[in-house]
């Protein structure tokens, strides 16, 4: 008999596990108690953390959490590990095409910090290598890197560059001065045609200048060259139109997802499992088949609840749209606690979550996604897109969440939250979310909940008046 | 009465500009506003204040290599129809990297035209980048050729802005002489020589080959900045070394990390503000005395 869904903590995962199981939950290899990653690899934020307590929810959380294992595992059974970096969801969609390729971001390595907050050597060693706290959690990764403790050595590094953020780029630059050769590519800013200039359609609705769109074509070959050159092997036409069908795949049942979380009526997944569920479309936590089970599994779960009405918040939750992703996962509980939902998020790689068109030819498709990227563009652009959304999703407010030391977020912000204002009139909020938030959850809380008494004072005045 | 077209960033050609028949002037920004963003650069804060007014230009062109000056770049073109940014690739060991370069040079040219620049031919465009030529390499010798007292220094960094030229000051004062002046605006990001043949034959594609060249922090891998300094410190018998950067500059930032890493003379780095905020040139002035003095 299945009860009313509700968010837990590490401790009631066991007995809530023990429970699924006699329900008859069957766990995939990778399945197993949460708790056995915070002493195994040391991830202490997951005994600060509130969980959906679905048996999909438990196969999200242990198929993220054992990503690290499953490369090494892959590594060991001879397969060829590709790092990508920086362009969040178009070389991996490449690389998957190959059989014996398996790619993973570094830049997840941002996690680190928090997960085992703080408590890891990622960062120190950031700092003697001079990348200190200036620089965005991202710095994580040469420490990771440099012990090699999370992830295997990848066989390959491939780095966009160009229209990215200046701290990312620095850090790939360090890593490569350590010892790490990189293939870079250049990814150029997205804009609007010049006079008698060709314009090109993207998708998510931004538009390009076919020039533009032509030079990350030929980047992308590159790319491809390179690929093929490692696996030994032809990269086809065929195969990658075979690779952005199997994209699109992941971008359905996640869209379909998304959908179902930001206009139901009772939020039927909390804003964590939204935010890490969102993550796999990036590059399917390095295994796209099982990607598909699990997001079909969560989406199974989340149609129930829409069906019978149920989920983990109250009726009357803030519908919140979201901007960036949060160094601590732990504010995503938070603001669940002030009395928010996640009806609409930007996380920085929306153009990760649009279908890939197939109608194209693979490489000018491709080409098109990774100039959709709405950290290409300007920050208006983006704005714009976000207020598209929000309408869409019927937001109420606007969390801007600034990453420390992030390049883009000095002048992003008031441009967003300008938009916003002018186009929506909603309350906008910005917050900066560090690896650990914890000494700044009073202010953090402040903050939101001041945010939501003003989206409800709005709701309150448009449904007297 | 000629039009005047600002620039900002080496990478943009003055010649391009002046062989359109407009006048180049390169923007220096003065100082930041007085609050700035949290995390902004105070470079790119100052060019921000300084080129969303009206400001005695016909038009403005950004090069921006960096994600705040691309971002601060984009604000300004949204708000003023007279404002070009192109894109330098960060990339530039493919084929396709300079022929990309070239082209935004080519959008630029049409930029120009519609601000009332005439389209120069091949010879105008050659004999223009001669003129400049023979000047940057006039302005070197003359700057050679002058008194040789001071302890030879080298400046390397970023831009610098119009508040912060004191750093210059402070180093002759402190009894030092910059011998290489690896900013954005020394002769780091001076073009190369043009090559005389190809002058004749495809002036643009050499102005863009030189340009092209100029070594830079941004470029990805970044070697041929460390060569040019390396090659350039042995060259002029540096002794000393002063790293400027921006606060909140990440680029500068993490390169001077992989500098001190080789470089076998002393080292200060500096972090400039856009001027004397926060007792900046305090604190700037005592770190360039404090390496001046190691050196006597």
């Amino acid at each position: 008999m299945s009860s009313a869904p509700r968010q837990i903590s590490l401790e009631q995962w066991a007995p809530r596990r023990l429970e699924l199981l006699r329900q008859g939950m069957r766990e995939p290899n990778y399945g197993g108690p949460i708790q056995r990653h915070v002493t195994l690899e040391g991830d202490l934020r997951l005994r600060h953390l509130r969980y959906d307590d679905s048996a999909a929810s438990l196969r999200l959380w242990n198929f993220l959490l054992s990503e690290n294992d499953r490369l090494r595992e892959a590594r060991q059974q001879g397969k060829l590990i590709v790092g990508a970096m920086k362009d969040l969801g178009t070389v991996p969609v490449m690389a998957y095409t190959l059989p014996q390729v398996v790619a993973f971001y570094p830049d997840g390595a941002w996690w680190i910090p928090c997960l085992m907050e703080c408590g890891s050597q990622e960062l120190a060693i950031a700092d003697r290598m001079g990348i200190d706290e200036a620089f965005c959690p991202v710095r994580a990764m040469l420490g990771a890197f440099d012990t090699l403790s999370h992830f295997p050595a990848p066989h390959l590094l491939i780095c966009s560059a160009g229209a990215t953020c200046d701290d990312f780029s620095a850090i790939a630059q360090r890593l490569e001065g350590m010892g790490w050769p990189i293939f870079w590519w250049e990814i150029p800013s997205r804009r609007a045609p010049s006079i008698g200039e060709v314009s090109v359609d993207l998708p998510g609705g931004f538009r390009a200048a076919a020039a533009t769109v032509v030079w990350v074509r030929a980047e992308l070959g590159r790319v491809r060259k390179r690929l093929e050159q490692l696996a030994g092997r032809e990269l086809t036409d065929e195969m990658l139109k075979s690779g952005i069908a199997a994209a699109n795949r992941v971008r359905r049942l996640l869209g379909e997802l998304r959908r179902l979380v930001f206009t139901a009526d009772r939020c039927p997944l909390p804003a964590l499992e939204t935010l890490i569920t969102e993550m796999l479309a990036i590059h399917y936590c390095s295994d796209r088949e099982e990607t598909l089970a699990v997001l079909t599994e969560l989406l199974g779960e989340v149609r129930r609840r829409v069906a019978g009405g149920t989920g983990t918040l109250p009726a009357d939750a803030v519908r919140v749209f979201w901007v960036n992703p949060v160094a601590d996962l732990r504010v995503m509980n938070l603001l669940e606690a002030c009395g928010g939902r996640l009806c609409g998020t930007d996380f920085m790689f929306f153009h990760a979550l649009e279908i890939i068109p197939e109608e194209l030819e693979p490489m000018e498709a491709l080409a098109r996604m990774a100039l959709a990227d709405p950290m290409v563009g300007s920050s208006a652009e983006r704005a714009g897109r976000i207020c598209r959304d929000a309408v869409e999703f019927a937001a109420e407010a606007v969390v801007i969440s600034r990453i420390p030391g992030a390049s883009h977020c000095a002048w992003e912000g008031a441009v967003i939250r300008e938009t916003i204002s002018a186009r929506l009139d909603l309350p906008v909020v910005e917050i900066e979310v560090p690896s650990v938030s914890d000494p700044l959850s009073p202010a953090l809380q402040t903050r939101l909940e001041a945010l939501m008494e003003a989206a409800r004072a709005r709701r309150s005045m448009r449904s007297s008046g | 009465m000629t039009r005047t077209i600002a620039y900002v960033s080496p990478f943009v050609p003055a010649e391009w500009i002046a062989a359109h028949g407009l006048c180049p002037l390169r923007l220096l920004p003065d100082r930041p506003p007085a609050a700035i963003p949290q995390g902004a650069c105070p470079f790119a804060a100052a060019f921000a204040g300084c080129a969303s007014g009206v400001n005695g230009f016909d038009g403005l062109v950004v090069a921006p290599t960096c994600d705040q000056m691309r971002r601060v770049s984009q604000r300004v073109a949204e708000a003023r129809r007279d404002v070009f940014v192109m894109h330098v690739p960060a990339c530039w060991q493919s084929e396709e990297a300079p022929t990309a370069y070239l082209a935004e040079l080519r959008r630029l040219g049409q930029f120009l035209a519609q601000l009332g620049g005439t389209p120069p031919t091949d010879a105008h465009l050659a004999e223009v980048m001669r003129m400049h030529d023979d000047a940057r390499a006039a302005a070197a010798q003359r700057h050679s050729a002058r008194e040789r007292r001071g302890i030879p220094v080298a400046l390397i960094g970023g831009p610098i802005l119009r508040a912060d030229r004191f750093v210059y000051d402070t180093i002759a004062r402190c009894g030092g002489r910059v011998v290489l002046d690896a900013t954005e605006t020394g002769s780091r990001c001076r073009p190369p020589r043009f090559h005389p043949d190809r002058l004749g034959d495809a002036p643009l594609s050499e102005l863009a080959r030189a340009y092209f060249e100029i070594p830079d922090v941004f470029r990805r891998p970044n070697d041929p900045l460390h060569e040019y300094v390396r090659r350039e410190m042995a060259v002029r018998g540096v002794r000393g070394v002063v790293l400027a950067r921006y606060v909140w500059c990440d680029l500068w930032h993490a390169e001077f990390a992989r500098l001190r890493q080789w470089i076998d003379c002393p080292v200060v780095e500096i972090d400039l503000a856009g001027g004397d905020r926060d007792g900046a040139g305090q604190r700037v002035g005592t770190r360039i005395e404090s390496l001046l003095e190691s050196l006597r």
